[in-house]
């Protein structure tokens, strides 16, 4: 008789997740849009046809030509190239951000959710505290203590993330701990921790994740307009967000120089969330057919 | 038979979803008379309350459709009646009371303005008479120190007394017709007996019909007149409540009689059995749709749909065996 | 000889609180209050009950899910109210639980088989492959099979979530279930067949059960024992056959008659005599006997003093003033 260990293992789930995703075509659009932006941020080295901060003075403001495809900005820096190694700077960012975000608050959310009562308190205050603050006021107080670079974001985003992820994991984790087979699994002397990391963490994951994607979408934008501000990355290595500080002044002379770089997040943007609706209805076992 | 005061004939209301049509009521015909208590009984999924909304209109549309048939009611053919007369019928001539008092009213409002609402809805009364009336209601439904707990809020009121506040609402404008959809199911026992005894003293005192949707067959034993079986969206068998019980013809009325514990005697034999599974409504069986389940087929139940045969006075039962005959077991 | 099962003096009182910091209790709710009964092997108690009765928070007690306020529970002859955590882990593989409601009690992300073996996880009680061949074993017990073992619950109908949910209470090979209103979310003609299983397990494993539910035809049935309560305490105490035959309380006597029984007649004759009033609130039960506001025989007596469960005939306990 062939091994049941096939029959409840992770593995068959996967499988299952894949194809309620194929069958999304929206979602299929996002996952497409967030595979080539993954792709070109690693292989930007190879991809990129000129150094992003090499200035050509003689070819200043050069709308799109057979030389440089998306032309160039007001130092004569190729715009693709720049787009392309933007790009790294938004992943490295988003995903460092996400992933501690979300590795902090999920965990702090459920167990205060599900253990309750005084730790609960104490941990939301903490938790109300942190959103209190505008999340761009805060992140501006603590760059100017820091200082500037994508090191130090790398540090401040999370702090301005975990606080949703907490909140709602733990109200999750309030509406899970009602339910019978998280009491049917105390009956049967499962100890609380089990019970977090049993019942708790795998109901609360996919919306995590959901909100992940969401989350790495929003991580762009703070990062962006943190450079929009002058606050994020360093000129002159380039990132969305700076490049769009930069267009500013020559607006009416080449728009094309904030049109792009707006269009570019705006796609990627979208593709994330895309994914992140795709892969939340993926995730709901209920919803299989 | 009292006059008739609604004929519904064909019914046909299917779902449309992505995963295929489901008929949820195909081809259901009743009448029910004037001051009678109707039962409509089954278990999940046999099409009664989407019976009892078809009536009322309230399907949701999409995904769902009456797609055929008549509901003769006063003269009129509700099935074509177009919204706003349906909105004069709706909580005046027939109103509807549901199984869970607590989603049907609102958290946020006094009760004696809900009451009012249903009033004023339909007739024109000044406020100071319609209060009035609204008081009257609730003492005549049970509900001690109405003038006091006019002001109150739901939360403040059991179970057992928002459901008695829902049929208030339910009778304010003298309805000719209640529908109760599982009115009780969520009531204690005793308050169960309590709310259903007043739904029958409503009925026996002011002529109203009552049509009663329930998988309780001792509610149906209590309450009713006459009675429709119904099975995957079909009736199968339609008779008075003395002769269902006494004399039950269908296969499937004749195992759910059999499958209930009684209260009186011990069953030491175990409790018969219906084997199988309620059949999805997308997919239905070929023929009779309780032939798979059924000890007695034979195969021409598997082939056709058997129609509605008439076996004694007011008792029709959709069977192929049943012209044969069959008596008993 | 031990009973399996003896509950002593019961008593679970719930704080109405408000505030989180500094909290004020505004008052109790009663919510089991002096209960005590037995339950010997291969023995089904009934424990029936309206709204605020009590049965599910018994149930509960008796599995160590809360701690009373008072009382004993003891189980094999051991009190369960005085154990350390780890000894009552062990304890725990005595008993197993059903709940009412089959499409909660099972983790929507579980497959059948992590289900089931849930609790043989949490005891490590069977090596891998001893594990397996129990699964399997359970799975077929309650009449599903090894193909059911890798599905989800969404993918189940009703019927087949409790079987599931049964088979997982039996994991451990326990001596005693607690079934709280196990049938009740079911169709009528689902509910004889896991009404079947049940008593068909008991007589296979020897199984006792405490079986909590509203439905006094379906306890009927099953039971060779039942428990009436009423506002958290038991108001009479006897066989099965004798209590429906012979009720001695006035509560009682008024459930069994509100009880819809599908027989026109017998409907029609019994309905006469409805109980009147509602429950009242398990915060303020009425003072000495509990039902005296709504009992139809009522004594001054009644209302000061509170009946003791007195022995009245052979295994047939009521606590009633009048005789």
């Amino acid at each position: 008789m062939k091994s049941l260990r096939s029959l409840y293992r992770p593995g068959s789930e996967m499988r299952t997740i894949v194809t309620m995703l194929k069958k999304n075509r929206f979602g299929i659009g996002g996952l497409i849009v967030v595979i080539a932006f993954l792709t070109i941020a690693i292989l930007a080295p190879f991809l990129a046809p000129y150094d992003p901060i090499e200035m050509h003075l003689d070819k200043r403001f050069v709308p799109s030509s057979s030389e440089f495809l998306l032309g160039t900005d007001e130092f004569g820096r190729d715009t693709l190239s720049r787009i392309i190694y933007g790009a790294r700077v938004s992943i490295s960012i988003s995903v460092t951000t996400v992933a501690m975000a979300m590795f902090v608050g999920v965990l702090i959310g459920s167990i205060s959710g599900y253990y309750g009562g005084k730790v609960d308190f104490i941990v939301m205050r903490f938790v109300d505290i942190f959103n209190a603050f505008p999340a761009l006021l805060l992140a501006l107080g603590i760059i100017t203590v820091l200082g500037r670079g994508i090191e130090k974001l790398m540090l401040v985003l999370p702090i301005l993330f975990w606080p949703e992820y907490a909140r709602i994991t733990r109200g999750l984790a309030l509406y899970l701990k009602k339910m019978d087979y998280v009491e049917a699994a105390r009956v049967f002397g499962s100890s609380k921790l089990r019970v977090v990391l049993n019942h708790i963490l795998p109901n609360v994951l996919p919306t995590s994740i959901v909100i992940g994607t969401f989350q790495l979408g929003s991580a762009i934008i703070t990062e962006t307009s943190l450079s929009f501000l002058g606050l994020g990355v360093n000129p002159p290595m380039p990132s969305w967000g700076n490049m769009l500080t930069n267009s500013r002044e020559y607006i009416l002379r080449a728009p094309q120089l904030a049109i792009i770089p707006g269009m570019v997040i705006t796609i990627v943007i979208l593709g994330f969330n895309l994914l992140g609706d795709a892969l939340r209805d993926a995730l709901d076992p209920r919803l299989r057919i | 038979m009292k006059e008739e005061l609604m004929k519904v004939h064909g019914l046909k209301t299917y779902f449309y979803t992505r995963q295929g049509i489901v008929k949820a009521v195909d081809g259901v015909s009743f009448e029910i008379g004037k001051g009678e208590t109707f039962g409509l009984v089954g278990e999940s999924g046999c099409g009664k309350s989407v019976s009892a909304l078809s009536v009322m209109r309230l399907v949701p549309d999409p995904p769902g459709k009456i797609v055929s048939g008549d509901i003769l009611f006063k003269g009129k053919n509700l099935r074509i009646t177009n919204e706003d007369e349906m909105r004069k019928i709706r909580g005046s001539k027939i109103s509807m009371i549901f199984q869970d008092p607590t989603s049907s009213l609102n958290p946020v409002m006094k009760i004696g303005d809900q009451i009012l609402e249903s009033i004023q809805e339909h007739q024109e009364l000044d406020k100071a008479k319609a209060k009035e009336k609204a008081v009257e209601l609730m003492d005549s439904v049970g509900i001690p120190n109405p003038s006091l707990r006019f002001a109150e809020y739901p939360f403040q009121f059991s179970g057992g007394m928002r459901q008695r506040i829902m049929i208030a609402m339910a009778i304010s404008c003298n309805p000719d017709l209640l529908i109760a959809d599982e009115p009780t199911t969520n009531l204690d026992v005793t308050v169960q007996a309590q709310v259903l005894d007043l739904i029958r003293n409503i009925s026996r005192s002011d002529n109203v019909s009552v049509l009663l949707i329930t998988h309780n067959l001792g509610l149906i034993a209590w309450l009713c007149d006459r009675v429709a079986v119904m099975y995957s969206g079909k009736i199968v068998e339609h008779a008075n409540v003395e002769a269902l019980f006494a004399d039950a013809r269908h296969p499937y009325t004749k195992a759910l009689l059999e499958c209930i514990p009684r209260l009186g005697e011990k069953d030491t034999k175990g409790l018969r059995v219906i084997a199988g599974r309620v059949p999805n409504l997308i997919d239905l069986p070929p023929g009779c749709r309780f032939h798979p389940r059924c000890p007695y087929s034979v195969g021409m139940c598997a082939k056709e749909e058997p129609e509605a045969i008439e076996v004694a006075s007011g008792h029709s039962v959709s069977c192929h065996l049943v012209d044969k005959s069959m008596k008993g077991k | 000889m031990h009973a399996l099962l003896e509950v002593r003096d019961l008593q679970k009182l719930f704080p109405v609180a408000s505030g989180v910091i500094f909290r004020k209790v505004h008052g109790w709710v009663h919510a089991v209050d002096g209960v005590s009964f037995s339950i010997g092997e291969a023995e089904t108690l009934g424990l029936v009950g309206e709204s605020g009765s009590g049965k599910t928070t018994t149930g509960r007690l008796v599995l160590g899910s809360i701690k009373p306020t008072a009382g004993k529970v003891f189980f094999e002859g051991q009190d369960l109210t005085t154990m350390t955590k780890e000894v009552m882990k062990k304890a725990r593989k005595g008993m197993g639980m059903v709940f009412q409601d089959p499409t909660s009690s099972l983790d929507p992300r579980k497959t059948a088989a992590n289900v089931i073996s849930e609790p043989i996880e949490i005891h490590k009680a069977f090596d891998q492959h001893e594990k397996e061949e129990r699964i399997v074993e359970l799975i077929e017990e309650v009449g599903l099979g090894p193909e059911h073992l890798g599905r989800y619950p969404h993918e189940f109908s009703g019927g087949q979530l409790q079987r599931i949910a049964i088979a997982r209470a039996l994991a451990l090979k326990p001596k005693l279930i607690v079934a709280d209103e196990p049938t009740s979310a079911l169709d009528v003609s689902v509910q004889a067949q896991i009404l079947n299983l049940i008593h068909n397990l008991q007589e296979r494993f020897r199984l006792s059960y405490l079986f909590i539910s509203h439905d006094l035809s379906t306890v009927r049935y099953i039971s060779h024992r039942v428990g009436v309560m009423y506002l958290g305490k038991l108001v009479e105490l006897a066989r099965s056959e004798d209590l429906f035959s012979n009720p001695q309380h006035p509560y009682t006597a008024a459930l069994i008659n509100v009880v819809p029984v599908p027989d026109p007649k017998e409907m029609k004759s019994k309905m006469k005599e409805i109980l009147r009033g509602e429950i009242p609130s398990p915060i303020s039960p009425p003072k000495g006997c509990r039902f005296h506001p709504r009992c139809s025989q009522m004594k001054p007596r009644c209302k000061e003093i509170e009946p003791e469960l007195q022995e009245i005939g052979k295994d047939h306990y009521v606590a009633c003033h009048l005789e």
